[in-house]
Parts: C-alpha cells; sequence; structure tokens
C-alpha cells in the first residue's frame, strides 16, 4: 500500500465566511505568503516522513484550498522534494487548454526526473462556475481531453486534432514525458460510467469520499470492464482520497474530531438553486460524521487493511478536519508515519 | 454539361479504360475539380458527398473492379483517362482502400494533382513498395485524417505518410473508427474544405474570438 500526503494548502488563518466564492478582501495579504511557505514546510515533512507520494489538487476561489494552478506548487515541489513523488490531483480539464496541461506536466517530469502522477478530473461542483463552463458537459470535455494529453504525449509526429469540444490545428509537446511512454494516468472512477472510461483506455482509477462498500462494487466493474479490454488491472492502479486522523490512542483520536461532520455539498457553500444546476449525481457527495481513517495506530493499520481488501493500492490522505488545528495535523501525520506506514508497506 | 448540386444525383460522366476494364466516372456538383477515389468503399465518404459537392465538382471514381495492376499502371491509366474526360490539375481524395490509389497519383503524375486528401490510409502493403518508396516524391500539400477509434492500422500509415511526405498534415478526428466520415462528418467536412481552399495554411486560424461587440 502506497501512502500519498495531500499538500491541500489551507489558508493559514481563520476565515469569517464559508461561502463560495470567498470575497478576495477577507484574504489577508501577509497571511497569503504565510499559507503557501507552510504547506511547503509541511510537504517537506511529509517526504521526510516517508509519505511515497506528496499530492497537490486544483480548487478555486476559496480559502479551503489554495491551489488555483496545481502545476505551479508542484513546480515548486519538484525543486525541493528530492524523493517522493508528486501527484497532481488533479488537473480540471474543463477549465483548461489540454494542450497546455500536457506541455506542462511534460516539463514537470523533466523538472522531477520522471516523479510525476496525475489525476485529470472535471472538478467539484463549484469548480465549474470559475470560468463558466457547462456542467452538462463536463464529463464529455474531460474524457475528450483524457483522450487527447494521452495523444500529445505520444504521437511522434506533429498532428491536428478535431474534437468535438477541442479543435487544434498544429500539436508537437516538447520536451517529451521522462516517463515512457507517459508518467502515470488516474482518471475518476466515482461514477460507473467514468470507471467503464478508465478501464477502456489502461488508466488508473481514482475515487474519493465513498464507502467501502461502494469502493469494493467500482474496484469490481472496473476490472471485469478491464478484462473485456485485454488487460487486467493491479492494486497500483486503484487510487482512494479520504480524510485520516491518527493519534496515539482510538479515544485520543475521537476526542480531535469532536463532534464535527463535514458535508461535502455544502463544502461548496453556494446558492441552493445553483447547487441544483451543477451538482448533478454524484455518489461522493454526502456527508462524513468522521474520517474515514480515524483512530489509534492499531484501528487505523485494521481499517487499511480493508481498504486493501477492496483493490486500492494507494490511498491520498487529506489531514484536515473541522476543529483539528494544524499543530494536531502535524502529529497526525507524525503518528501515521511512524506507528501505521510500517506496518502497511507490504499490504 | 448538366451539373447535378445533390449526389443524390449522381451523374454519369463517362468512362476511364484501365486494365482493358471501363471504370465508370460519375460527377457532382460545381466549382474546383475534385477526384474522389474509392475501392469498394465508397459507402465511407458517402456522408461527405453533398457538402463537398456544393463548393466542388466531383467526379466519383471506385477504381475496385480494375483488377491487379502495379501502382505505376494504374496510375498511368487513370491519369490518361482523366486527361481525355478535360481534367488536366485536380485535387484528388482517397479514401480508405482508395487511399492508395490517389497517393499513386500524387506520385506517379504529380503535375495532375493539386492537394492530396486520404481519408483513413490502410497498412501500405507489400505490394505498394514502390508507393512507399515514392513517398518523398510527393509534391502536392497533403492532408490525413484518421480516426481515434481506427484499430485498422490507418493511425500507422498517417504517421509514416506524416513523415515522408515533404507537405503533409496529420488530422486526428476524435471518437471516429475507420470510416471517419460516417462517424463524424462535420469533423471531416469543415477542415477538408479549408484544406481545398487555402492548402497547409489551413493551420491557420482566422475566425473572430471577438464573443460579443
Amino acid at each position: 500500500m502506497k501512502a500519498s500526503f495531500f499538500a491541500s494548502v489551507p489558508y493559514a488563518s481563520e476565515v469569517g465566511t464559508r461561502d463560495w466564492p470567498a470575497p478576495p478582501v477577507l484574504c489577508d495579504r501577509e497571511t497569503g505568503v504565510k499559507t503557501m511557505s507552510r504547506a511547503m514546510e509541511q510537504a517537506l515533512l511529509a517526504e521526510e516522513l516517508g509519505f511515497d507520494w506528496v499530492s497537490v489538487s486544483e480548487h478555486h476561489y476559496s480559502p479551503r484550498i489554495l491551489t488555483p494552478s496545481p502545476m505551479i506548487f508542484a513546480a515548486a515541489l519538484t525543486q525541493r522534494m528530492k524523493r517522493a513523488k508528486i501527484a497532481l490531483l488533479g488537473p480540471l480539464l474543463p477549465l483548461t487548454n489540454p494542450i497546455r496541461v500536457a506541455e506542462e506536466l511534460a516539463m514537470l517530469d523533466a523538472m522531477s526526473d520522471g516523479r510525476i502522477i496525475v489525476l485529470f478530473l472535471r472538478g467539484t461542483p463549484n469548480e465549474i462556475l470559475t470560468y463558466r463552463n457547462n456542467p452538462d458537459e463536463s464529463r464529455e470535455i474531460t474524457q475528450e481531453g483524457v483522450e487527447l494529453i494521452l495523444r500529445a504525449w505520444t504521437e511522434p509526429q506533429p498532428f491536428g486534432w478535431e474534437g468535438r469540444y477541442f479543435n487544434y490545428r498544429t500539436v508537437s509537446v516538447w520536451p517529451r514525458t521522462v516517463q515512457e511512454p507517459h508518467p502515470k494516468v488516474f482518471t475518476s472512477g466515482n461514477s460507473p460510467e467514468s470507471v467503464r472510461f478508465a478501464a477502456r483506455h489502461r488508466i488508473g482509477l481514482a475515487m474519493s469520499f465513498l464507502p467501502l462498500p461502494a469502493i469494493k462494487q467500482r474496484v469490481e466493474l472496473y476490472r471485469a470492464a478491464a478484462a473485456e479490454e485485454g488487460w487486467k488491472p493491479t492494486e497500483e492502479d486503484v487510487l482512494y482520497r479520504f480524510f485520516t486522523h491518527v493519534a496515539e490512542s482510538d479515544a485520543e483520536a475521537i476526542k480531535n474530531i469532536g463532534q464535527s461532520k463535514v458535508d461535502l455539498r455544502k463544502l461548496f457553500n453556494i446558492n441552493q438553486d445553483v447547487v441544483e444546476a451543477v451538482t448533478g449525481d454524484r455518489p461522493e457527495m454526502r456527508e462524513l460524521d468522521r474520517p474515514f481513517l480515524c483512530g489509534g495506530p492499531a484501528a487505523v493499520v485494521d481499517q487499511i487493511g480493508e481498504l486493501r481488501e477492496c483493490g486500492v493500492g494507494n490511498m491520498d490522505l487529506s489531514f484536515t478536519w473541522p476543529g483539528v488545528s494544524y499543530r494536531q495535523q502535524l502529529r497526525s501525520m507524525e503518528c501515521l508515519a511512524k506507528n501505521v506506514l510500517p506496518q502497511i508497506r507490504g499490504l | 454539361m448538366s451539373q447535378t448540386k445533390q449526389v443524390d444525383a449522381l451523374a454519369p460522366k463517362g468512362t476511364i479504360e484501365v486494365n482493358g476494364i471501363r471504370l465508370q466516372v460519375r460527377e457532382a456538383g460545381s466549382g474546383r475539380p475534385l477526384v474522389v477515389l474509392t475501392a469498394g468503399d465508397g459507402a465511407q465518404i458517402a456522408p461527405l458527398l453533398n457538402g463537398l459537392a456544393e463548393r466542388n465538382h466531383l467526379f466519383v471514381i471506385d477504381v475496385a473492379g480494375a483488377g491487379a495492376m502495379t501502382a505505376h499502371d494504374l496510375a498511368r491509366n487513370l491519369s490518361q483517362g482523366l486527361v481525355r474526360l478535360g481534367l488536366e490539375r485536380f485535387s484528388a481524395i482517397g479514401v480508405s482502400r482508395g487511399a492508395p490509389i490517389a497517393l499513386g497519383q500524387a506520385i506517379f503524375a504529380p503535375k495532375q494533382i493539386d492537394k492530396l486528401i486520404l481519408l483513413s490510409p490502410p497498412p501500405l502493403a507489400g505490394s505498394d513498395e514502390d508507393l512507399y518508396a515514392g513517398l518523398p516524391k510527393v509534391t502536392a500539400p497533403t492532408l490525413v485524417l484518421v480516426g481515434t477509434r481506427d484499430r485498422s492500422g490507418s493511425v500507422e500509415t498517417a504517421r509514416v505518410l506524416r513523415e515522408k511526405i515533404g507537405a503533409c498534415h496529420l488530422l486526428l478526428v476524435y471518437d471516429a473508427r475507420e470510416a471517419i466520415a460516417v462517424d463524424r462528418p462535420d469533423a471531416c467536412l469543415s477542415p477538408i474544405n479549408e484544406f481545398l481552399d487555402r492548402g497547409l495554411e489551413f493551420v491557420v486560424c482566422h475566425e473572430s474570438q471577438v464573443i460579443r461587440r
């Protein structure tokens, strides 16, 4: 089992709103600087503690996750991290020019000497509002974007692309990626249709915040669909992102997380009419009453064992939770690294 | 000479004798001359013919009945026959198994070909060795279209064409199989017409990017 530290880069102070978009006036300029430097320190600590990957994601207009450009933070990580892989989970393809994404990821792969991993996503419901994209088409746009990027990385000759959503007459990406044929790629497996897309294109499957039975069901579908396509995925092809809090004992962990719940729909605290217009059927959008991994080391090792039995081989761990302080997050990371990681390597 | 707007009413134009066999030439539309070469797979281009006929004078030839002969001999026969029909210089579209025939015209009768367009070109077989060797001799600006879901070997052929032909552009048509014009007719017609208008300059976008004035 591989462990990834999710560098969510949260605003390094309290903010007086949970609305999305958060008004820029609430962002203290100096705190912006502190946020970036603290996030870098935390990422470097994760590498030092033995995490296999450090991941970044793309979100906009919010203090919750301050990486509107994951590429920029990842570029900084390539110059400071020496061992761990750098996972971009991920660029939001409906919001971007996929050729530009292919070029920047290829640069990052060269800058990191081949340590880049990438998950292409369509974005949480609010993200689709960022640059005013049509939510009804976001899945199709993302899927076309993935195919285009894979071609841009692998076609030996310049080409044009006559797509439904993208149209380029000249594509010829330099540098080529260090990893051959390209960095490890994941796509969302949160819906059954997306699972079949991943299997059809022989790429990895990523899920977030789903309950265990749903993970198991998606992985089984992925394996069956891959078999129809003539290949067999391994646990290395399956990634799961979730909240985590580890303490010295179960009681301490429960005490630290308190009574707070996370309603994944309300995280994107936008007007209810807008929510209904853009959310669609998103199985990961639900209420959580505690982190997926929560407890002392022994309990957490057992929970990871269950995850592994569902077919997951890579876990992307978010240590944030309402009411859990930054200091408690660091302790949770250290506790997991010291007491849990050594026991799950062989899983 | 009557000219039809719709290829639903393709009109007989005449015949070309190839290998002792008379091949029917049918025409439609008006505009610059465009020879459409098929080899028993005319259905693959059918969805484009109406759109092409709006701006081009089409001459559609199915060479499937011509029998076995070298690419060079076939090109010479076709070239002479087309001259007799008044076609001294024209652009050519080769569709699937018609693509090597159109390619042969561009290699062995280069002065006759204005622009060359190949849809889903199949792997160049052993008998096409003189075609392979002749690729660097193609002087006509060339556009090759291949579907991203084509599993027939067209994309491998297209890469070779892109590499060996001096002025060749490869266009990948997303979510299309080998019958590329059946799966995504509009995605083929638009770049083909732009290429016929502007040659390889069709890579330059002149569409306004103003959203609202």
